[in-house]
């Protein structure tokens, strides 16, 4: 595959790393090498990841393929799969790769979770940190949406003020054809919690996004 | 509070060409945009007609406009600016994050997507009515779908939506396309069949969306037809609520009325691109965002409203 990443954006992603992240990020990738249906996908999720680390040595990379342990201990049953720094107790994920649109919402989460900084407002920040229980913020998106990483970097934020309780995934339709279905996922981003407890389309603004998280 | 000679609200291309003129004609800076830096360029599924480009997907266009923009300016995303108040000399603009101060204001905040508003559209919309192509046509390949419109929007989208693979018709309430003849040709090479003279009363369906009513406006005939998804594309409105409550005089269908150096009634207001209505193309809006800008400039340096106090002299409609 050719570089992903050309040399004009190289240089404005190692300007914002250097300026906006704090500490190291893991990337995890998980990847199914038999899947040849999902073969280009699974690869541009391992290349971006590893380009991104060449621009900034503080994004690790971590490949792992299908059947291996870290599977079942992360609970990934989809591939490719990306999870965000999953060790420091956040779950935020990518259910297939961060492509088209999706790419500057990935990048935006990797420094946000650098700095520890939900990057919300104030008083929705605080909201979610009082968050008891458990939600799963499911995004869908497609690639060619330029709406949906904003929906997906709200739900990351959200799952970075509830580190542990919220788990934000971007489900990407194109390569989730079952899920989206599931939900009957005709227009992006739509946004699915605890798995159809509540459902709703559109980009939200912060303050619904927050009081969303704290009704489900 | 941060304080610039220019806050450019809006990034589209409107926006984000204002920018890099003004800030390479001396002025400091921001732009801030309600959602995405790229505006409704990053919609489009093929722009065909901007210069230099033979062929380019909207996404890629955009984030070329953004990247270039950013090599001057600092662009604000996700940042909507609620309100626009006139202090003195300055301007005080708000938004949701917090407050800037302005000697200037360059309004480039576009237009929104137009709705039919007829029974079941807002019900709908999101389980099978969509104003967006690019984001929803793939939820439709293999099923039935109507494009509403007949302009150049509605026509590419038709084309797109083939092109995904979807069943794809054309409703145009009139005789004839306004869109241009390079996409009709296209169109009509594709085998989409459009129905004419004819306009939507209804849309009904029961978790989704299962067909539309249509009225043939020659016949009076209303006939159902069974489909899976519409795309709405009948123009837009403008994004025009900062420039009311600016006291920024409006055309009968509220576009912003500019003269040819871009500038409102009001001194110091800058207007440019789809909000000034008009053709609404990407290059138009990124020529008259340049304009604005240099506007801005020559006024900051040499207000033409302190040269006879009061009056708005030089401005022309
Ligand atoms: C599907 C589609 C296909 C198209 N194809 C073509 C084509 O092939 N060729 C062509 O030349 N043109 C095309 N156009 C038209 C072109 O996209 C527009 O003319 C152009 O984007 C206008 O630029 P603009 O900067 O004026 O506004 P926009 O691109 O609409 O940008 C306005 C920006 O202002 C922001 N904004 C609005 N209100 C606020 C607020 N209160 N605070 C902060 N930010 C705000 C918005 O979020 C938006 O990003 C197409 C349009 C569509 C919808």
């Amino acid at each position: 595959m050719e570089q992903l990443i050309d040399e004009e954006s190289r240089q404005e992603l190692k300007e914002k790393f250097q300026k906006e992240m704090k500490r190291p990020v893991e990337l995890m990738v998980f990847i199914d090498p038999e899947d040849s249906e999902h073969k280009d996908y699974s690869d541009f999720s391992v290349q971006i990841s590893k380009e991104l680390a060449e621009i900034d040595d503080r994004i690790k990379v971590k490949v792992f393929n299908k059947g291996d342990p870290e599977c079942e201990k992360y609970d990934v049953s989809r591939f490719p799969s990306i999870l965000i720094d999953p060790d420091s107790g956040y779950k935020i994920r990518y259910t297939g790769a961060p492509a088209g649109q999706e790419g500057w919402g990935f990048v935006e989460t990797i420094t946000l979770v650098s700095r520890d900084d939900p990057g919300l407002l104030p008083v929705n920040a605080e909201k979610l940190r009082g968050l008891s229980k458990d939600v799963k913020v499911q995004v869908y998106v497609t690639p060619s949406c330029p709406y949906c990483p904003m929906a997906v970097v709200l739900a990351n934020k959200a799952a970075i003020a509830a580190k542990g309780k919220v788990m934000a995934e971007c489900v990407e339709a194109y390569e989730n054809p079952d899920l989206a279905d599931l939900y009957n996922v005709s227009a992006v981003p739509q946004q699915v919690h605890n798995d159809g407890a509540l459902i709703s389309v559109g980009v939200q603004p912060e303050d619904k996004f927050v009081d969303d998280i704290l009704k489900s | 509070m941060e304080s610039y000679d220019t806050v450019i609200i809006g990034a589209g291309p409107a926006g984000l060409n204002a920018a890099i003129y003004a800030v390479r004609a001396g002025l400091s800076a921001i732009v801030l945009d309600g959602k995405t830096a790229g505006g409704l360029v990053a919609e489009s599924p093929a722009i065909e007609n901007y210069l230099g480009f033979s062929s380019i997907d909207g996404m890629k266009l955009s984030a070329k406009f953004k990247t270039h923009a950013q090599h001057y300016v600092q662009i604000k995303e996700i940042e909507p600016v609620t309100d626009i108040i006139r202090k003195e000399d300055v301007f005080l603009v708000k938004t949701e994050r917090g407050e800037y101060s302005a000697k200037t204001i360059i309004l480039a905040t576009g237009s929104e997507h137009r709705h039919l508003g007829i029974p079941g559209e807002e019900e709908f919309s999101g389980r099978g009515v969509s104003y967006c192509s690019t984001c929803d046509g793939f939820f439709f390949r293999n099923k039935e779908v109507l494009v509403v419109g007949g302009g150049n929007t509605a026509v590419g989208d038709a084309i797109y939506l083939k092109g995904v693979g979807c069943n794809v018709r054309l409703v145009h309430r009139r005789g004839s396309l306004r869109a241009e003849k390079a996409l009709q040709d296209k169109m009509f090479s594709m085998d989409i069949p459009v129905m004419w003279d004819s306009e939507l009363v209804e849309i009904y369906g029961d978790s989704k969306v299962k067909g539309v009513r249509v009225r043939n406006k020659k016949t009076g005939e209303i006939s159902d037809v069974a489909v899976d998804g519409i795309f709405i594309s009948i123009g837009e409105d403008p994004n025009n609520d900062l420039a009311k409550n600016l006291g920024v005089k409006l055309a009968d269908d509220g576009y912003v009325i500019i003269d040819r150096f871009s500038r409102t009634n009001v001194p110091g207001v800058y207007a440019a691109g789809d909000l000034t209505g008009g053709v609404k193309q990407i290059i138009v809006a990124a020529s008259e965002g340049a304009v604005a800008a240099l506007s801005a400039y020559e006024d900051i340096n040499n207000p033409y409203w302190k040269k006879d106090e009061g009056s708005v002299e030089g401005f022309e409609i």
